[in-house]
């Protein structure tokens, strides 16, 4: 299989581990990534601002995307939700797309309407398939308790409708428990994290996360993974401030989900930028060799 | 939370009778007239008890004409964004939907709050939400990553003001 792939600007600016960790995981199963030249934002965060400038910028990447002649794939659910209601929209009214690519015509650019975009994760259940991936696996990660999270953007996109349930989405679990790992019931699973917020309101934002992560280490997780950058930074990177703020110890350990499925394929933990992860992921790699022995 | 209900009366000579149709005419904000009151957004929302004025308040508001107040509710810019509402909504209003076009109403008319205008800028200048720093590019490469490919800021720019995003970030 061979895609172009889209990392977001969070994934390029913050998260080179999981950056590191997908084409670790890509490449174990004959993946091909293709970088995207010239991947400017989905235009996400403009649509607060203006009506159309989300809309342009998305069909900008859209078009970008077109020309590889690959089906995309990113990593982060923002994108895939952003790209994918663009492309939605696109095609239902045709006048809207004529305008939006008079605007690219400017820079050469033109959407023509075939291109596949996924996130990487219905990529790994779909196309690659679950068993594909299950057969990659080489140390089984049993005894591990994992909270999935699957972040709103993944599930909650019309788009998503066509691979899984909103309400009662089963792809990430699946593609959690091929590890060896038990993906665990946690009431406030599908509840946002909060991350969106921050820009707005900190202590919202960080409240929104406390309550997610407090919820998944009582469930008893040993960790939690996730497959959105946002999420990621706030699980993650704000877990401690977050933890402070509330007073609160969690040192409740995040992986993106290829660091997880590259631990149970038997890639080194470097290799997977595991050491970069604030959270220190000891307690999950003890836990993985413990069982194992 | 302790549900208390308060009444107070409202003054109805600066309702904006159109106002429910300006929302309408709009993509995102179409099935605003659909709203039967249920209140199911507000139940799926992780921000209700954080705001004053609640989403299907939000809504009725929009309904009743109260324009003014609608674009001055904190409730549009606190949303999390997490779609909850759009996928419960038994009326396809799409409430998350609807609050991006009071947000964008109200980035005209109002502006837009701080810390999202800083991300406005950064998306004008360097055509990504964050700006890529030297120490970022470095530890990519010492990770043996790609080099990351630039951005025509040039031309995404013209986007950007082509579709009137640079004025709302001044």
């Amino acid at each position: 299989m061979k895609y172009s792939y889209y990392m977001g600007c969070q994934v390029t600016t913050r998260l080179p581990n999981y950056d590191l960790a997908t084409r670790k995981v890509a490449e174990k199963l004959g993946i091909e990534l293709v970088d995207l030249k010239d991947a400017s934002c989905c235009g996400f965060f403009t649509r607060p601002f203006t009506p159309t400038t989300w809309l342009a910028m998305s069909t900008r990447v859209l078009a970008i995307a077109e020309k590889t002649k690959l089906d995309l794939v990113t990593v982060c659910t923002g994108c895939y939700s952003t790209l994918t209601e663009a492309q939605a929209l696109l095609k239902e009214k045709p006048r809207l797309k004529e305008k939006i690519n008079k605007l690219l015509s400017k820079e050469g650019l033109k959407y023509g309407g075939r291109l596949k975009v996924k996130h990487l994760v219905q990529a790994l259940y779909f196309d690659i398939d679950l068993e594909k991936v299950k057969s990659s696996v080489k140390e089984s990660l049993g005894g591990l308790k994992v909270a999935s999270h699957y972040g709103c953007h993944l599930i909650r996109t019309p788009d998503y409708e066509k691979y899984d349930d909103a309400e009662a989405p089963n792809i990430l679990d699946e593609l959690v428990e091929v590890t060896g790992a038990e993906s665990i019931y946690w009431p406030l699973k599908l509840w946002c994290c909060g991350g969106m917020t921050l820009p707005v309101d900190e202590n919202l934002s960080f409240k929104l996360g406390g309550i997610k992560i407090k919820d998944a280490k009582n469930a008893g997780a040993h960790c939690i993974v996730t497959v959105c950058p946002t999420c990621q930074l706030q699980f993650d990177f704000h877990q401690s401030i977050i933890a402070r703020r509330t007073d609160q110890k969690y040192n409740l350990p995040v992986l993106t989900y290829p660091q997880l499925l590259g631990l149970a394929m038997g890639i080194n933990e470097k290799k997977l930028g595991l050491q970069l992860n604030r959270i220190p992921v000891n307690s999950v790699t003890r836990t993985i060799k413990s069982t194992s022995e | 939370m302790g549900t208390k209900v308060e009444t107070e009366i409202i003054e109805s000579s600066s309702f904006v009778p159109g106002f429910k149709f300006e929302v309408a005419k709009t993509i995102d904000g179409e099935g605003v007239l659909r709203c039967f009151q249920c209140g199911i957004c507000s139940a799926s929302c992780p921000v209700s008890d954080a705001v004053k004025v609640r989403p299907h308040q939000v809504i009725r508001e929009v309904l009743l004409g109260m324009k003014d107040e609608v674009l001055s509710h904190k409730t549009l810019w606190v949303c999390s964004i997490c779609f909850a509402c759009n996928v419960r909504c038994p009326q396809n209003v799409k409430p998350a939907s609807v609050m991006f076009v009071l947000k964008n109403m109200a980035a005209k008319e109002k502006g837009v709050p701080e810390g999202l205008k800083a991300v406005g800028k950064t998306i004008l200048e360097e055509g990504m939400i964050q700006k890529l720093t030297e120490f970022q590019t470095k530890k990519r490469a010492a990770l043996g990553l790609p080099k990351v490919s630039k951005i025509n800021v040039k031309d995404l720019r013209r986007l950007l003001e082509d579709t009137g995003f640079e004025e709302t970030v001044r």
